[in-house]
């Protein structure tokens, strides 16, 4: 299906369709304040705001989640999450960094049942970006207010109405499974509508090149002095959408265990400690330096991207106003003799 | 898809307190499904995560060797902040321990056959080397590799790991096994004293056609590799293990990076020529 348009007062109706075959989930506003979550009704969703403040990222990767059960005799089976699942509303940058967490769980290597189903039985319907805030900075690390990756249609708010565009087959087949609430062959103003939103963006970084700078600057000086004012309390972390550090606790049943795949932090000082008392990474400015080495040099090593999307979600929340695209700068503006020995 | 989370279950059918201070307990698992057990395939070097239900799980290198079929064989020291090892220690024979593996790489065993092999160990890191010298002595695999010559050190006679292995090994003519301490406080002591990089200078292995294999402490890391590169083993030729902090074991949970490697996957076994490239964060 070509671009297409639905009003905006088929909304309700459109979603009540869709909630008859999918969970629904979107973005939701509480003070202020917007997470995801399930909607029952239009009414229920905020697409006025500009990001979230947290991503959309627990609806794949839950901040707790029950890897196995054993009850003590025998594992009980695994209750993958199999529903069919539609999320609405979320950014483009949200929907590029589930590409990038893709990356992880779900490569060659190993796959995260949990994740991996989640991904295969979720459509993302992403709302494109029209009032970037002054902290984004997507298109610094090659993505887009209008981008495409991960999404599987984009819609845009033309006021009225949405704009909607097919990015996948997955997309292509909801669009056309709801075409009852769209009218086909709406010629939509994307370019011009991206453009204007790119034409917003602030931040003039590239970071492409930030990976290869970081090379030689694992043993400098600046790592104490950039994290001086950090207090390690792994805010950035949890609302990333492209961290996803994990602990793997147990939780007694009674009889057995759940194992429960918990967030984690690398700024946090248990971390990466042995038991035996050893802490290979055991002061502030060496965490900092793992998260951001982790992000900038050792993603781009092993799966050729940096893991950030610029959602700007850290530089919004940080309790001291760290901001990482000033540091990024920096480490962009020193010389790149120096830094690449 | 097969969950990586989970553990196959296994029970504790021997344990054996390993030296004086009983904090080194040895653990001898018996696969509870013998088609899990068949499945098991592992390779000298590699680690599994073993699982104290509702406690927790803890990486630990595998001591029994391939050839030891239908058993595996785990040595844990205890730590006082260990939640894991003291669980561990805690057990009785019978018990159920859950084992998710064989995880990471292994001791590069087809490069080393038809080669001379120096293998040092010091403490109680010298698990996996047992293993590896296990698999070298049985009889299907001695004739592929040359001269096997074993430095293996502790604190003292009472410390020392798989004493009657060392024994047996001792009265063997296809092994040549120096086995050293710092202090000898036994009378009846008639092996090496003095410390594992001291009494490898004096053994002097010839470095031709060899590859060595070395695990221990840092400490002793960092004064053995100096001495075995004066001996003329190339930074290729000198291999070790490393341990970290590793949760989930399949390179996903982001605990045991040093710089861009991963210790559960890339690792634990690197060469000392990798060892040299990796940023000083261990």
């Amino acid at each position: 299906m070509a671009d297409s348009k639905m009003a905006k007062a088929k909304l309700g109706e459109f979603l009540a369709a869709v909630s008859a075959d999918y969970e629904v989930y979107g973005p939701k506003a509480d003070n202020g304040v917007v997470t995801f979550g399930r909607i029952a009704s239009a009414d229920e969703l905020a697409l006025t705001y500009s990001n979230s403040t947290v991503s959309a990222k627990e609806l794949f990767l839950p901040k707790t989640e029950t890897v196995y059960e054993f009850d003590g005799e025998n594992f009980v089976d695994d209750p993958l999450p199999e529903q069919k699942r539609v999320v609405l509303g979320l950014r483009p940058c949200d929907c590029r960094a589930l590409t990038l967490l893709d990356g992880t769980f779900d490569c060659e290597r190993v796959q995260d049942p949990f994740y991996v189903t989640r991904r295969a039985n979720t459509v993302l319907v992403a709302l494109a970006c029209d009032r970037p805030l002054s902290s984004c900075f997507c298109t610094a690390t090659g993505g887009d207010p209008y981008g495409e990756e991960g999404v599987d249609v984009l819609l845009s708010d033309e006021g009225e109405s949405f704009l909607a565009k097919a990015v996948t087959d997955r997309g292509k087949d909801f669009l056309e499974q709801y075409g009852k609430f769209f009218s086909g062959k709406a010629a939509g103003k994307w370019a011009e509508r991206a453009k204007a939103a790119s034409g917003k963006m602030t931040c003039d970084l590239s970071l492409a090149e930030v990976s290869q700078r970081l090379d030689g600057l694992f043993e400098d000086d600046m790592w104490e002095r950039v994290s001086q004012k950090c207090i390690g309390c792994g805010t950035c972390s949890y609302l990333c959408p492209t961290c996803y550090c994990f602990d793997l606790i147990d939780d007694k049943t009674a009889t057995g265990v759940k194992k429960i795949r918990r967030w984690d932090c690398c700024m946090f000082q248990s971390f990466a400690l042995h038991a035996s008392g050893h802490d290979p990474r055991p002061i502030t400015a060496a965490r900092f330096r793992q998260k951001i080495m982790h992000k900038f040099n050792y993603h781009p090593q092993r799966c050729g991207l940096n893991s950030c999307v610029g959602c700007g979600r850290c530089v919004r929340a940080c309790p001291v106003n760290l901001d990482i695209r000033q540091l990024l700068g920096d480490i962009l503006a020193a010389a790149p003799s120096a830094a690449s020995e | 898809m097969k969950n990586p989370y989970r553990p196959i279950l296994t029970t504790i059918q021997e344990i054996t307190i390993e030296n004086e201070a009983q904090d080194l307990k040895t653990f001898r698992l018996g696969f509870c499904d013998a088609d899990e057990g068949n499945g098991f395939d592992y390779q000298c070097g590699q680690f599994a995560e073993l699982t104290v239900f509702r406690v927790g799980e803890c990486p630990i290198g595998i001591a029994s060797s391939p050839m030891d079929e239908g058993i595996l064989e785990f040595t844990v020291k205890r730590y006082p902040d260990g939640q894991v090892t003291n669980a561990l220690h805690n057990c009785a024979v019978g018990d159920r321990i859950g084992v998710r593996g064989p995880l990471g790489n292994w001791f590069p065993l087809e490069r080393m056959e038809g080669k001379n092999v120096l293998i040092v160990g010091g403490g109680f890191a010298f698990t996996t080397l047992r293993s590896t010298i296990r698999y070298i002595l049985h009889e299907a695999n001695r004739k592929r590799f040359a001269n096997l010559v074993v430095l293996y050190g502790a604190r003292n006679p009472g410390e020392l790991l798989y004493k009657d292995e060392l024994k047996a090994w001792q009265g063997r003519d296809d092994i040549e096994a120096h086995i050293t301490v710092d202090k000898a406080d036994d009378e009846s002591w008639t092996g090496h004293e003095g410390f594992v990089p001291a009494v490898l200078e004096q053994v002097a292995p010839s470095p031709k056609d060899a590859i060595a294999l070395v695990c221990g402490p840092p400490i002793m890391l960092k004064y053995t590799l100096p001495v075995l590169e004066k001996l003329g083993f190339g930074p290729t030729e000198i291999i070790t293990s490393l341990e970290m902090r590793m949760k989930c074991g399949i390179g996903l949970c982001g605990r045991c990076n040093i710089g861009g490697k991963y210790v559960c996957i890339d690792g634990p076994v690197f060469t000392y020529e990798q060892l040299q490239a990796l940023p000083a964060e261990m």
